[in-house]
């Protein structure tokens, strides 16, 4: 009996895991698609937990997910691993198109360009305050603007400064990592590295469009 | 009668060795640094200060392979200066990791280091049975390290802790010591060869162990003063500080079970001025104290 759609995370109890009753090649395409279907559905990566749910005990997430990446590369979206797991995005050249259609850029609004300066200073600098985002970027960084980041999950309060006021910190967070598909902050392009092939100057960075290029590396002096 | 200062009496190492301190790297002298750290590691005062001490220069050891700038100040600000909830930051979770018990959640860990949580559960796994397997305590500690570094260059600080926790294990330690990441050269990493691992790994431990000792011999010493010191103190939570100044690197004048926060910043204050705990932040605000 084929089992109704149910979330990823109920209990698979009623789901037959093994397909014990189909061919080696027949279980290992239903798998593959259980596991589509619900990367296709979800707003959020799925972790191999999640997903190991729905197939056999002896099945391997991962070769079934690059059997799907295989299935789909001339399809125009991708399984892209984020900090969490694996999640089904549109590839990059589509993301302009899919923009283009909604007149609106986006229900969740594109980060300004400011907003993507104060997250570039936040990543690389983390802790740091309000303040010290201000210094460094040059420009007064409201309250607002913060608690806007804040709000769409892409900062988080970090440890007290010993500054006067004790003011919080803020440091990236997962939501963070997936909006730029970051693994970890270790993908973060090496700034000293930029420098010294000349991409700080110009105002494109390949795959971070964060506003990196226009912010100040380190005082200068003192 | 007053109730003496400290809950426990400090547990002393016996003295090293000349040979153990000095000779030639052999298996039996990193042995015998094991075995006499065993005393320290196995808990009593003041090894919780001491086993923090060693995180933490494990985490600063960590932090500069992984390209990271942070120095022990700004980096125990950042550990300190948290409140519930607060998240310690990249360099922070790092130290976390370091400070964090034998068992430890798979998932967490792997927020913790930024790394992939399947390898992490893994080689968390692999631990486990290196753990519980006999011979000696380090050769499979070194063996799982030159596995999880084979990994990629992410993986690096993490090898190191996993060497300390096998070794723990294997020794029956109640909480790990780090020890391997203390001295080991960054160029160990670069080698392909597992004899040319073990061969840098190996110093590394003795070093690592010997500076353990070391610094819990000071700790000790440290700790003697600090307890015979404070017999004149005064305040209503003397024992409660002492415990803690023991058991934590860094201590903040916070209120007490029976004093406010202002009590405790005077008796810090008065402990340091007779030169018996240290100021270790710098500054003259948000201080941390520590023996």
């Amino acid at each position: 009996m084929a089992g109704s759609t149910k979330s990823a995370n109920a209990a698979p109890a009623l789901l037959d895991r093994e397909l014990e009753d189909l061919p080696q090649a027949l279980r290992w395409r239903e798998w593959m698609r259980r596991i589509e279907a619900v990367l296709f559905s979800a707003s959020a990566p799925m972790t191999r937990e999640t997903l190991a749910q729905l197939v056999g005990r002896e099945a391997i997430v991962d070769l079934l997910i690059e059997d799907i990446a295989a299935d789909i590369s001339d399809r125009p979206y991708e399984i892209r691993r984020t900090g969490g797991g694996w999640q089904m995005v549109t590839r990059k050249p589509y993301a302009d198109i899919i923009a283009a259609l909604h007149a609106r850029p986006e229900t969740k609004r594109a980060l300004t360009q400011g907003e993507s300066l104060i997250l570039a200073a936040v990543a690389y600098m983390q802790p740091i305050t309000r303040a010290a985002i201000s210094q460094m970027t040059g420009r007064e960084i409201s309250r607002e603007t913060m608690a806007r980041l804040h709000q769409a999950g892409l900062i988080a309060r970090g440890p007290r400064s010993p500054d006067p006021g004790a003011p919080y910190t803020y440091v990236t967070t997962q939501a963070f990592l997936e909006h730029y598909g970051f693994e970890s902050l270790r993908d973060l392009p090496d700034l000293e590295a930029l420098m010294d092939a000349g991409l700080l100057v110009s105002p494109d960075l390949p795959g971070v469009d964060l506003g990196v290029a226009a912010m100040p590396i380190a005082p200068e002096k003192g | 009668m007053r109730a003496p200062v400290l809950h426990t009496p400090l547990k002393p190492i016996a003295p090293l060795p000349a040979w153990a301190r000095q000779g030639p790297i052999s298996e039996l002298r990193l042995g015998a640094l094991l075995a006499h750290v065993q005393p320290a590691a196995c808990g009593g005062a003041p090894s919780g200060v001491w086993r923090q001490r060693l995180a933490m220069r494990a985490a600063l050891a960590h932090l500069r392979l992984e390209g990271r700038s942070e120095d022990e100040p700004t980096l125990r600000d950042h550990w300190y200066l948290r409140r519930e909830g607060d998240d310690p930051g990249p360099a922070g979770n790092i130290l976390k990791a370091w400070r964090s018990e034998l068992t430890i959640d798979p998932e967490r860990l792997a927020q913790l280091l930024a790394l992939p949580r399947e390898g992490v559960a893994d080689l968390l796994d692999r631990a486990d049975e290196a753990g519980s397997t006999r011979g000696t305590p380090y050769d499979p500690a070194i063996a799982l390290a030159f596995q999880a570094q084979a990994k990629g260059r992410d993986w690096r600080g993490f090898s190191m802790w996993l060497a300390d926790r096998v070794m723990a294990r294997r020794l029956g330690w109640p909480g790990a010591v780090s020890i391997l990441a203390l001295n080991l050269p960054r160029n160990a990493f670069r080698v392909s060869a597992y004899e040319d691992f073990y061969a840098a790994a190996l110093p590394a431990l003795i070093h690592g162990t010997l500076e353990a000792v070391v610094l819990y011999d000071d700790l000790v010493r440290r700790g003697e003063k600090l307890a015979l010191g404070a017999q004149k103190m005064r305040s209503k939570d003397t024992r409660a500080t002492i415990y803690k100044l023991l058991s934590e690197d860094a201590v903040m004048a916070e209120a007490g079970a029976q004093t406010s926060d202002r009590a405790a910043r005077r008796m810090l204050t008065g402990l340091a001025d007779l030169g018996l705990i240290r100021e270790l932040s710098g500054r003259a605000s948000f201080r941390l104290w520590g023996i």
